[in-house]
């Protein structure tokens, strides 16, 4: 899988790290167990500072995408943790809140519900196909 | 002999030549002499005569300098040959620096006026695992290295009682022995010095290799990864394999102390050796290109720039970004690595790297 940095945009670049691996998970690009780069390796190849890249791996193992081994590396969290009754409630109402924020943006811009539910939908579906829904 | 040596010698000198003459094609198509520019206008009308003229120029001194040596082996002393060879070597440098630069400064007015950097991005792109490129083979091949030398201690070991009392350390190209060293077990380090220290050299090339950035399009990230990572693999077989060609042919020396071989021999088979891997690098340059710039399809090409790395990049020669924690990564005009300047880790292998050979060259006075 491939991890491509915008330098100029507005996401900070340790969020656009987490957003591509976690859609990488989402689309099967990345598998359970395995291996992302180091820290060191990965910060080398996008010319980056090593803390980003850090806090990137950091803020993942919190939110139990990754598991950081201090030897074995970073690797991809196996989906039986998944099925830890803590995380998985937390993910939900993390999930929703996101989206509580995404609709009272939608209504103070006018976004329609149909629109919105529709874009919604769209997004679950484009994951399972080999389609990216324009991450960054 | 002598004639034959000489053509070698030119020959290595052609290859010098050739290589510095062709670099413009050797590189990606989206930098011309160091300079960022949109791959789509590779074929500028303007960019193509730079990269004509730079051609022109290095061949039209390689060629000149080829038949001025020609001229003084035919008519000259062998003395005279080596003096001016040794100058000639420098001199395609010397001429080959100026050229790029006179190059460059053209390139960077073109992509002022016509505006290229206006529309630059700024992505970088990173492949995640090495199932979708291959790393070179594991650091741990080094180790063959130490085989080597091992080996040579106890063929030393085993050859030293039929040794004679002067070891002979040089001889002229008529093969007159011009100096000797008294036998003993300290003449006996000589050898695995040589190799200890032309070992540590490959190895830390080596690793250079393993840890240095890949060459990744953002715009074409899998062609681009997988290219170069191809490149990398490559040049560390062919580092590791010659690496220890070369070790391994130091052996010879002690059997030349015992007089089985002579040293004559023994200089050819390591020039043999050489040259073999001087060919080795010839193909991979032509054939792959820096970071396999050569097996990119020319429908790779782009009308903006994804990122402009210009600034970092002073001369074009040198890479200076104290933000980026990057030690090595691919030159720019050229095939091969090079190093951030920025890091103060890099200055340490420098200054390391003029303490080893230094310590080299006096261990070696000390011992011849």
């Amino acid at each position: 899988m491939i991890i491509t940095i915008h330098l100029d945009s507005d996401i900070p670049i340790y969020q656009q790290i987490q957003n591509q691996i976690v859609a990488g998970i989402a689309h099967g690009e990345l598998n359970p167990g395995e291996l992302l780069p180091s820290v060191r390796t990965l910060a080398d190849q996008l010319g980056i500072n090593l803390h980003t890249v850090n806090k990137a791996y950091s803020l993942l193992q919190d939110d139990g995408y990754v598991v950081i081994h201090r030897r074995a590396g970073v690797r991809i969290a196996d989906p039986e943790g998944k099925g830890d009754a803590a995380r998985t409630a937390r993910a939900r109402r993390e999930i929703k809140q996101a989206l509580i924020c995404a609709a009272q943006e939608a209504v103070i811009w006018q976004i329609d519900r149909s629109e919105f539910v529709d874009t919604a939908a769209q997004a679950f579906d484009t994951i399972g196909s080999t389609e990216r829904g324009g991450q960054q | 002999m002598s004639v034959f040596m000489t053509v070698v010698l030119l020959v290595i000198l052609v290859i010098e030549g050739l290589i510095l003459a062709v670099t413009p094609w050797l590189i990606k198509r989206s930098e011309v002499f160091a300079v960022t520019i949109p791959s789509a206008e590779y074929n500028h009308p303007r960019l193509r005569l730079l990269r004509r003229m730079y051609v022109v120029t290095l061949s039209a001194t390689t060629v000149l300098l080829v038949i001025v040596l020609i001229a003084l082996a035919i008519l000259a002393s062998m003395d005279d040959f080596f003096i001016v060879y040794s100058i000639a070597c420098f001199m395609i440098i010397l001429v080959a620096i100026p050229a790029y630069l006179i190059c460059r400064s053209q390139a960077l007015k073109l992509k002022a006026t016509e505006n290229w950097a206006l529309r630059a991005g700024d992505q970088v792109s990173a492949v995640t695992s090495t199932i979708t490129v291959k790393d070179p083979p594991a650091m741990a091949w080094n180790l063959l290295y130490i085989v080597v030398l091992l080996i040579t201690i106890v063929i030393q070991i085993v050859l030293y009682p039929q040794m004679p009392d002067q070891l002979v350390m040089q001889i002229d190209l008529d093969g007159t022995v011009t100096s000797t060293i008294q036998k003993s077990p300290a003449s006996m380090l000589f050898a695995p010095l040589v190799q200890a220290f032309m070992a540590s050299c490959m190895v830390f090339a080596y690793w250079m290799m393993c840890r240095g950035r890949l060459d990744i399009n953002p715009s074409y990230p899998f062609a681009s990864a997988h290219r170069s990572a191809l490149f990398v693999r490559i040049q560390a077989l062919v580092l590791l394999f010659f690496g220890v060609l070369t070790c391994a042919a130091i052996t010879l020396i002690p059997f030349t102390f015992v007089g089985w071989l002579p040293l004559q021999t023994a200089g050819l088979i390591m020039m043999a050796v050489i040259v073999m891997m001087l060919v080795a690098e010839l193909y991979i340059a032509l054939k792959y290109g820096q970071f396999g710039a050569r097996l990119a399809p020319s429908a790779e090409a782009e009308s903006s720039i994804a990122r402009d790395d210009d600034r970092y990049w002073r001369l074009g020669m040198f890479y200076f970004n104290p933000n980026d924690p990057v030690l090595f990564l691919p030159k720019r005009f050229g095939v091969g690595w090079t190093s951030n300047f920025a890091r103060p880790m890099v200055w340490l292998f420098i200054i390391g790297l003029v303490l080893l050979t230094t310590a080299f060259v006096a261990a070696v006075f000390l011992l011849v």
